[in-house]
């Protein structure tokens, strides 16, 4: 199913500031993680994700490090900040204000006669 | 037969060419890309294969350069504005190489004895003659397959960038140079009167060789588009 453009982009800052609140991780890891919980139907382009990373960055919601793998090789590492973390619980709030007015519309509605 | 390694110095090469990703920015796609080949090859697809499908993975270039554009903001601008400085360094070089070039042929016209509009024509020949040298080379040097001026060296290359103003400057400043000590050569070996006559011709010198230069600008310009420099890039 191929998520609608603008829906993507609305939900890549919240995906990518949750999977972070879990645990610290690299651009690769990342993607990976999404196909995983939307079992696979949420198909990123996969260069996408880092103007997002590189902007939640410069805002000062993640903060970058370098990190060598054990196989040697070098990964540039993200980490929620609190700003970050202030930031999601705000999204957090948003999106479920706009999921709860959807699923009253969206919910069986009662016969009238 | 197929080289990883050439192939992703290809792929590097187009993303910087489109001078909106920083270095930083094609190390951190080129780690994903070889981290979505690791992880395709053990399910049995070759090299090639695994490449192809992780590049269509990563998005296709154009998209890519476009999104990264809208958070480089400040990258892009640093890297026109060194690309302006060092046109300006390169305008003001050419300048005085002319200028270098004529000085030398008023000086010597003037030591053989020509007259005061011979050693101006003398001059403005020499002038003329070393513009048409440095559009040669310009135009040598911009070839579709030129080795000579590689623009791919300075693409998203600090160390290239800070080379190539380097030496510009410096030849400016040595040009510089050997302006001031034409002049103390000049006031040294000549009279008052043979100065003030040499004055003279440099200033008209001058002034005809400051409208050769825009002349040698455009016909550069013109060269550039007429040998289709635009269907150079990939």
């Amino acid at each position: 199913m191929a998520v609608y453009k603008d829906l993507v982009a609305a939900s890549a800052t919240p995906l990518v500031l949750s999977i972070l609140s879990e645990d610290e991780s690299y651009g690769y890891a990342i993607i990976k993680r999404v196909r995983e919980l939307s079992g696979g139907r949420m198909q990123w382009t996969d260069g996408m994700l880092y103007p997002v990373l590189h902007r939640l960055e410069r805002q000062g919601q993640i903060k970058s490090f370098e990190r060598t793998s054990e196989a040697g090789r070098k990964r540039k590492y993200y980490q929620l900040q609190d700003k970050g973390g202030e930031t999601l619980k705000k999204h957090k709030k948003q999106w479920m204000l706009v999921h709860s007015t959807l699923q009253q519309l969206w919910e069986a509605k009662p016969c009238l006669t | 037969m197929f080289d990883l390694n050439e192939e992703i110095t290809n792929w590097r090469i187009t993303l910087a060419e489109s001078e909106k990703c920083s270095r930083p920015d094609i190390d951190e796609l080129e780690t994903h890309l070889r981290e979505e080949i690791d992880h395709l090859t053990p399910a049995g697809l070759s090299q090639q294969e695994a490449f192809v499908i992780a590049k269509g993975r990563l998005g296709d270039t154009t998209s890519l350069e476009n999104e990264f554009a809208k958070v480089n903001g400040g990258y892009i601008l640093a890297n026109r504005l060194f690309w302006m400085a060092a046109g300006a360094f390169a305008y003001m070089a050419a300048f005085r190489v002319a200028g270098a070039s004529s000085a030398a042929a008023v000086f010597i016209g003037s030591q053989v004895g020509l007259q005061l509009y011979g050693a101006a024509a003398l001059g403005i020949v020499a002038g003329a003659l070393a513009y048409g040298v440095i559009l040669l080379l310009v135009c040598l040097a911009c070839r579709p397959h030129s080795n000579l001026f590689r623009f791919r060296t300075f693409s998203g290359n600090r160390r290239g960038k800070i080379v190539l103003f380097a030496s510009l400057f410096v030849m400016v400043l040595a040009l510089s140079g050997t302006a001031i000590l034409f002049r103390w050569l000049i006031v040294r070996t000549m009279s008052m009167h043979d100065i003030g006559r040499l004055g003279m011709v440099s200033a008209y010198v001058g002034v005809i060789l400051s409208f050769l230069l825009p002349v040698v600008l455009l016909a550069v310009l013109i060269k550039l588009r007429l040998s289709g420099y635009r269907a150079v890039r990939r």
